[in-house]
């Protein structure tokens, strides 16, 4: 059984946070909605949950619908699985009794087994008696999800789900939770406003922008590759944003002239490089990926044989990359500083000039916030 | 499927909507809030629309002296207050001292002594009769009061000390737990910017903790306003005793209502002192680094005038009372074992329990009633019903006993015209009007703890509970009643113990020949005997205690109490 909302609008007063939203998952299915903090995407899952009251739209579990403009499933007759950011457990149930709470319909001896299968599933076994005060953060997870699927759920929804654990525990937590929705087969509908978690977890994603509105729908892969909106497109990470003219097919950029063949001259443009996009070659080394990563195909190119020289501000290592942060030399006041990612190491004050080249898989440009 | 076909299919889902749900909540909290409103309403009611005008004639005659007494007595017990509580508080949380630890919590149990207790005792010791002035007669061998000049304890000044005594914990509990909250870093700073350490209490520490200071004060004068026992005990004619005064002795309720009026103008300006200040006190909370003050050992004269300024309030306002009621309750074991004891005593806990249920009931839904949709009605009407705890006893009386009176005349004439029988009284001059008026009274009290206990939820356990099916009325039962149980039972006892203290709206609204502990104690002492009023004063002080160890627990573990609490949901 799926989960369908169509036609999703909602305001607080006079503040639109959700316009015209659609949102199909089927049966099996893990839909991320990414977003940044305060768009609409937590009132969307209240509304799916039945939290929130609908205001205009449908809200459809498989064939029934649960909302619409006459009549509103409450919350407790919905059977959805609810998870949140902080977990939300009962404070003052053990785990047991927490996993408990939403199997009130089955008889004692069907219910312990219930709750016995759930938490082997999570791991959690040993852990029955433990009230959550006691868990750590990834434990408390845990008994989180094995409450919100005990009751077997057609439709999970998830709220921002890995975002109250550190980080080494979040990649864990995150493949764990992957694998138990996977086996599980329900519907999963989760919000999120980090999106390096939208990637891993979603088999669709959308984006959310900041006035309620999908930008855009896709597989993961589609969504990182092909942003549709600048916003998409600089939601993934700090990517350099600049703004030109095309003019002879071309758009000029600080970091060299970018071929735009199907826009008419004068058109006002968004440029957006990735960090990844820029590689940066110091005189007389050889740039090691700039070779190999040649496969442009229908990407724009730019006219940066030469490369464009730069003068390098600060580089702060990230472990396996390093973020370097340049600026065009010579350049005037107003073109604001770039940033990159270089694979490997970086020296802060390299021994020759450093050259400017951009990879073209990673440049968008966008007219009126329409991709070109 | 799409979603034409889903708007199609419209019939299969369930009809019992969303809304339904928590407007039953609403409609219910918005029906209770609106009957705890009536008696304050109907106070401000009598104000717009005097019926009865016989304010030319207050105004020409006794109104100016209730005025300046109720404004003098206000400020004399601020003044008195302000200086115990507040030095005392500093002290405590700034020195390093033998026995802070102790003063620390004891210096709030003079709030468990009415301040009509204390005054009748410490009126049995000190009047002409008393055995200081029979001890000095007999040292100096005085024999009639023209011999030698005595302070008369039962004066405007007597009844200034005597509520200072009492009431002052109120500002060094609020002062106290400012002090503690404020970063030491700040005095810090201030040192090194070349303040000394009197400077820097002046120039920061007491500004910081002012708004907490003002609400304490505010909360004095509150108490200060409702007092009846003490100031009808003193003949000190304030506002209060001048609503007595119209009401019983002059037979003429309008006025009455219209003295009221005035005092709610009072009070009117100290609830708006009281919100401003706790607005403000937001804003002086800005570090979450909080480094606690370290206390600076004391020696020598120094050590003495500390333990002086710690000793003399406790021992005025705690000891010497308490010593003094065992003494005397022991004079009167018979009596106090006595079957009048036994019944004002069976009748203090009935009326106070009940009130407490109630309270705490009504407290439950309200709070919950906000928690399952604030809206700013709902908001508006539940913090007006909370008002009663400013308003003093004798005004909310008149604001109760005028509906009450409307109604059971109302039903009476139906009753007659239909079934030709008369009602009589129904609800006026019962317990059921007297513990309306606690409820309306100390609500404050109850809802103030449970919603703060329920703030502390938060909402997403309620969503999680919800979609694990269960209904907003379950989720009360099961998650929230057992995670805030224990604000309830201090909620409750709260209102129990304020119950058994109360004095002015008892007096007015009791039954006939009902006697409660507080109305026994208030008779005995206008009697001057004082041996038989010991034993239920000793009563009402003993169960007085319990919310003050309460009290002094919560500021002590206030922050592994919260701690707990957040640990459960992080």
């Amino acid at each position: 059984m799926g989960l369908y909302l169509a036609n999703i609008s909602h305001s607080y007063g006079d503040n639109e946070v959700l316009d015209n939203v659609d949102v199909d998952v089927p049966a099996g299915q893990i839909l991320c909605l990414l977003g940044p903090s305060g768009c609409g995407k937590t009132t969307l899952l209240r509304i799916a949950a039945g939290l929130e009251k609908l205001q205009q739209g449908v809200v459809r579990f498989g064939e029934k619908v649960v909302a619409d403009y006459r009549t509103q499933t409450p919350a407790e007759k919905r059977g959805v699985g609810l998870m949140f950011q902080d977990f939300a457990l009962f404070p003052h149930l053990n785990v047991r009794d927490n996993v408990a709470f939403g199997l009130k319909e089955l008889s004692n001896t069907d219910r312990q087994q219930r709750i016995d299968e759930v938490l082997a599933q999570v791991n959690m076994q040993e852990h029955g008696l433990d009230f959550p005060h006691t868990l750590s953060g990834g434990q408390q997870q845990r008994v989180a999800l094995a409450r919100a699927l005990a009751p077997k759920p057609a439709v999970m929804l998830l709220d921002e789900p890995f975002s109250g654990l550190d980080q080494n525990m979040r990649i864990q937590i995150r493949e764990e939770t992957l694998g138990i929705l996977k086996s599980s087969g329900v519907a999963t509908l989760m919000v999120t406003h980090n999106p390096e978690e939208a990637l891993f977890m979603a088999d669709r994603m959308m984006v959310m922008g900041p006035d309620g509105k999908i930008l855009q729908e896709g597989s993961p892969n589609e969504v990182y590759a092909d942003p549709a909106h600048a916003y998409v497109a600089n939601f993934f990470g700090q990517a350099n944003s600049v703004t030109g003219v095309s003019k002879d097919g071309k758009v000029a950029t600080p970091l060299g002239d970018i071929d735009v063949p199907d826009c008419q001259d004068g058109c006002n443009l968004e440029v957006v490089i990735r960090p990844a996009a820029i590689s940066l070659q110091i005189d007389g080394e050889e740039p090691e990926e700039h070779r190999g990563r040649h496969k442009r195909g229908h990407h724009h190119r730019s006219h940066d044989t030469e490369g464009i020289p730069v003068d390098i501000i600060s580089a702060r290592s990230l472990g396996q990359n390093t973020f370097v942060r340049f600026r065009v030399s010579g350049s005037d006041p107003n073109v604001p500083d770039f940033h990159s990612r270089q694979r490997g190491e970086f020296p802060e004050k390299p021994d020759g000039d450093v050259r400017a080249h951009v990879r073209q898989r990673h440049v968008f440009i966008y007219h009126a916030d329409e991709k070109i | 499927m799409n979603v034409t076909q889903a708007t199609a299919q419209i019939g299969s889902s369930t009809r019992s909507g969303l809304r339904s749900l928590s407007d039953g909540w609403t409609i219910t909290s918005i029906i209770i809030a609106a009957l705890v409103a009536i008696p304050i309403i109907t106070v401000i009611g009598l104000a717009l629309s005097p019926e009865e005008n016989i304010w030319q004639h207050l105004v020409s005659t006794v109104l100016p002296r209730y005025v300046r007494t109720t404004l003098a007595l206000m400020i004399g017990v601020g003044i008195g207050t302000l200086i115990i509580g507040v030095g005392t508080a500093w002290i405590v949380t700034t020195c390093k001292f033998p026995g802070r630890k102790i003063f620390e919590w004891a210096l709030l149990l003079p709030l468990a002594i009415p301040a009509y207790v204390i005054a009748f005792l410490y009126t049995d010791v000190l009047e002409f009769a008393g055995p200081i002035q029979g001890m000095l007669r007999d040292m100096f061998g005085w024999s009639s009061p023209r011999d030698y000049w005595f302070p008369e304890i039962r004066s405007l000044g007597g009844a200034i000390i005597m509520m200072t005594l009492v009431l002052y914990p109120y500002v060094y509990m609020l002062a106290r737990a400012a002090f503690l909250e404020q970063s030491f870093g700040v005095l810090e700073v201030s040192r090194t910017l070349g303040r000394g350490p009197w400077q820097s209490f002046f120039s920061v520490a007491l500004p910081l903790a002012r708004p907490a200071i003002v609400i304490g004060l505010s909360l004095v004068m509150m108490e200060t306003l409702n007092d009846f026992g003490t100031v009808d005990f003193f003949a000190v004619g304030t506002l209060t005793l001048g609503i007595f005064d119209v009401w019983m002795n002059m037979n003429n309720v309008g006025g009455a209502a219209q003295i009221a009026v005035l005092m709610l103008f009072f009070v009117l300006l100290l609830i708006w002192a009281e919100r401003f200040a706790r607005r403000k006190q937001r804003f002086h909370h800005t570090t979450s680094r909080h480094k606690s003050m370290p206390r600076k050992a004391v020696s020598g004269w120094r050590l003495v005038g500390v333990l002086l300024a710690c000793g003399l309030p406790l021992t005025f306002g705690f000891l010497l009372p308490v010593a003094l009621l065992i003494n005397g309750a022991l004079g009167h074991f018979e009596e106090a074992l006595g079957g009048d004891f036994l019944a004002s005593a069976s009748n203090s806990l009935m009326l106070s329990g009940l009130a407490a249920l109630f309270a705490l009931a009504v407290g439950v839904i309200l709070a919950y009633g906000l928690r399952l949709r604030g809206g700013s009605f709902l908001t508006s009407i539940t913090r007006f019903a909370s008002l009663g705890y400013a308003i003093p006893g004798a005004v909310l009386a008149i604001g109760v006993i005028i509906p009450m009176a409307w109604l059971d005349n109302s039903i009476d004439a139906l009753a007659r015209q239909e079934f030709g029988v008369s009602t009589g009284l129904i609800m006026s001059g019962t317990i059921f009007a007297l513990v309306f008026g606690y409820v309306v009274r100390f609500l404050a009290l109850s809802v103030g703890a449970i919603e703060q206990s329920l703030g502390r939820i938060t909402q997403n356990i309620d969503g999680v509970a919800r979609t694990l099916g269960a209904s907003p009325s379950n989720i009360l039962l099961k998650v929230h009643l057992p995670i805030i149980r224990g604000s309830m039972l201090t909620a409750a006892l709260l209102v129990f113990v304020d119950g058994m203290k109360e004095l002015p709206m008892t007096v007015i609204m009791r039954p006939f020949n009902f006697e409660t502990l507080a109305t026994q104690v208030h008779q005995f002492a206008a009697a001057e005997q004082f041996g038989q009023a010991a034993p239920p004063a000793l009563a009402i002080v003993v169960t007085g205690i319990l919310p003050v160890i309460l009290l002094s627990l919560a500021i002590t573990h206030s922050r592994i109490l919260s701690a707990d609490i957040g640990e459960g949901e992080n």
